[in-house]
């Protein structure tokens, strides 16, 4: 007899997932499916990467946990969790976007924000993002006045 | 169904709008990006993404607004005060969209904040319910003055350099140039912002803005003004000054050394124009009969301490240096209230000394950094006529 009801959730790479169905539920999406269509649901994910499976199951753990321990170990754990390269944040931030989640969606962003703020300047910001200087020449000299605004 | 601009509070957009977000993702072409070299000698920063990452549409480079606008809020709500913000405008001098977002952002958080983040900030009115605090320091050696946005109630701290203004002669006609450049102040720079011209007595004062007011205003012909080669940046803005308002002063003849009578007509600023739609219309409203944004003030008439033997006036910690320069002023015209009444108690500017260089400048809603500062340089301009 199952103590809890289980979803079923199949990812792109055709990985399928048994989860909780309390947690499955934190994912806003998944949750509009399953009381559309059953308790056990099917979810095609079409148009993520292959490594949402990995992503999907860390989310769900990371779900998990929040229930499960104190917050001193929680931030700790938080912290741990989100120590990943900036590729594998942006497939979080997507991950997490598009399965409305959001407690993960909130630790995402806060992470991200902590990059920029570490930058401090930008050419390392547009180095750490990939980011290619797109200003027109005309644009570049109110850039340069924003710049020098910029100093105390 | 269109891309909403405005950043809703909870951070998960709606299913609709994301999965056309995501269509759209897909529909863009991305260009191959040019990989910046990386410093191999540190581990700061993490390696970029790789370049396969920006066929598929998905990467930090190819983010849609809505989810940067995520991302760029926190940074935004999170770094509320100088030197901190300096991250939200170095978000803005990343790309293009970034600037974009980061712009939309702060145009629309916290209204009646009077937060000063871009340059553009210091013609945007002040804080609404409370003063932001400045020092004014004063160079006599080169007939400079500095405008500061306090960052510690000290008042020997400078704080985040605001405007400088130099003061010129003409003949009897003495004219302040103010400047966004603290070592360039001449109306052919780039960092022209506008300047205050003052009559022979030092009685009457224009302050006239670099910039239109409002849409459909004519540039002044004043006497003084020249005829510069413009390097602006925006071509579609008119070069020239725009009267922005007057200042004038009256004697008390009826007490020799008593203290001098102020008049500010000023056309205020109305709020930027938000991207939520639901805003607080009444601050909107153009005061029936004046015209829009016109402001009228006139200064606290302190009142005579019989024991103390002098003119006082509650500054509340903020001046600490008697002085006829000093001032307190009210509207008896405010755009930004209901009905344009303005409320005679509550105290819009105020400056005053606290040491031989150094003046506070406090400014609240509808006055902007701009205005208040100029009007604040009128104080220093009458010393021909006083007592």
């Amino acid at each position: 007899m199952l103590l809890s009801k289980n979803s079923a959730l199949e990812s792109k790479d055709n990985e399928i997932f048994e989860v909780e169905e309390s947690i499955a539920i934190q994912s806003e999406l998944i949750k509009t499916m399953t009381t559309m269509v059953n308790s056990k649901a099917y979810v095609n994910e079409r148009n993520q990467m292959v490594p949402e499976a990995r992503c999907r199951k860390q989310a769900n753990y990371h779900v998990e946990q929040n229930n499960k321990i104190v917050d001193e170990e929680l931030s700790d754990w938080e912290s741990k969790f989100f120590e990943v390269d900036m590729d594998d944040l942006h497939e979080l931030f997507m991950a997490a976007n598009y399965l409305e989640i959001e407690s993960l969606l909130n630790g995402v962003t806060k992470r991200v924000g902590d990059f920029i703020k570490a930058c401090k300047n930008v050419e390392v910001i547009r180095q750490t993002f990939g980011i290619n200087n797109d200003f027109a020449a005309q644009q570049e000299e109110e850039i340069r006045k924003l710049n020098s605004w910029n100093h105390i | 169904m269109s891309f909403s601009s405005s950043f809703r509070k909870s951070s998960c957009l709606s299913r609709r709008s994301r999965s056309l977000a995501k269509t759209a993702a897909l529909a863009t072409v991305s260009p191959t990006v040019n990989q910046p070299e990386i410093s191999s000698s540190s581990s700061w920063p993490p390696p970029s993404p790789p370049a396969e990452a920006e066929e598929e549409g998905q990467s930090w480079s190819t983010m849609l607004p809505e989810l940067l606008g995520e991302i760029m809020e926190r940074v935004e709500a999170s770094e509320d005060q100088w030197p901190q913000r300096q991250n939200v405008v170095t978000c803005a001098c990343v790309c293009k969209k970034w600037r974009e977002a980061m712009r939309e952002i702060v145009r629309a958080s916290s209204p009646g904040s009077g937060k000063i983040t871009f340059p553009s900030c210091l013609k945007q009115p002040g804080p609404s319910d409370f003063p932001n605090h400045c020092i004014i320091k004063r160079c006599k050696k080169n007939s400079t003055f500095y405008l500061f946005l306090s960052l510690t109630p000290s008042f020997t701290d400078k704080g985040k350099f605001l405007l400088a203004a130099r003061r010129y002669r003409h003949g009897a006609h003495i004219e302040y140039i103010i400047s966004l450049d603290a070592d360039d102040l001449s109306q052919s720079s780039n960092a022209y912002v506008g300047k205050l011209s003052s009559d022979f007595l030092g009685t009457n004062f224009t302050i006239y803005d670099s910039q239109p007011p409002h849409s459909g205003a004519k540039p002044s012909s004043s006497r003084t003004s020249r005829r510069f080669a413009s390097k602006r940046i925006s071509p579609q803005v008119p070069a020239g000054n725009f009267e922005v308002g007057k200042v004038s002063y009256k004697f008390n003849l009826l007490k020799s050394r008593g203290p001098r009578r102020m008049v500010c007509s000023v056309k205020c600023p109305l709020p930027e124009e938000r991207a939520d739609k639901h805003l607080d219309d009444s601050k909107a409203k153009i005061a029936e009969g004046a015209a829009p944004g016109l402001a009228i003030l006139k200064n606290k008439a302190p009142r005579w301490h019989e024991h103390l033997q002098c003119w006082c006036l509650n500054f509340h910690g903020r001046v600490t240096v008697a002085s006829v320069k000093n001032f307190q002023l009210a509207a008896t015209v405010d755009p930004s209230q209901p009905g344009g009444k303005g409320d005679e108690e509550k105290v819009l500017l105020q400056f005053g000394k606290v040491g031989d260089d150094t003046f506070t400048m406090d400014y609240r809603s509808p006055l902007s950094p701009y205005l208040a500062f100029a009007i604040c340089l009128t104080s220093f301009g009458t010393k021909l006529a006083c007592e």
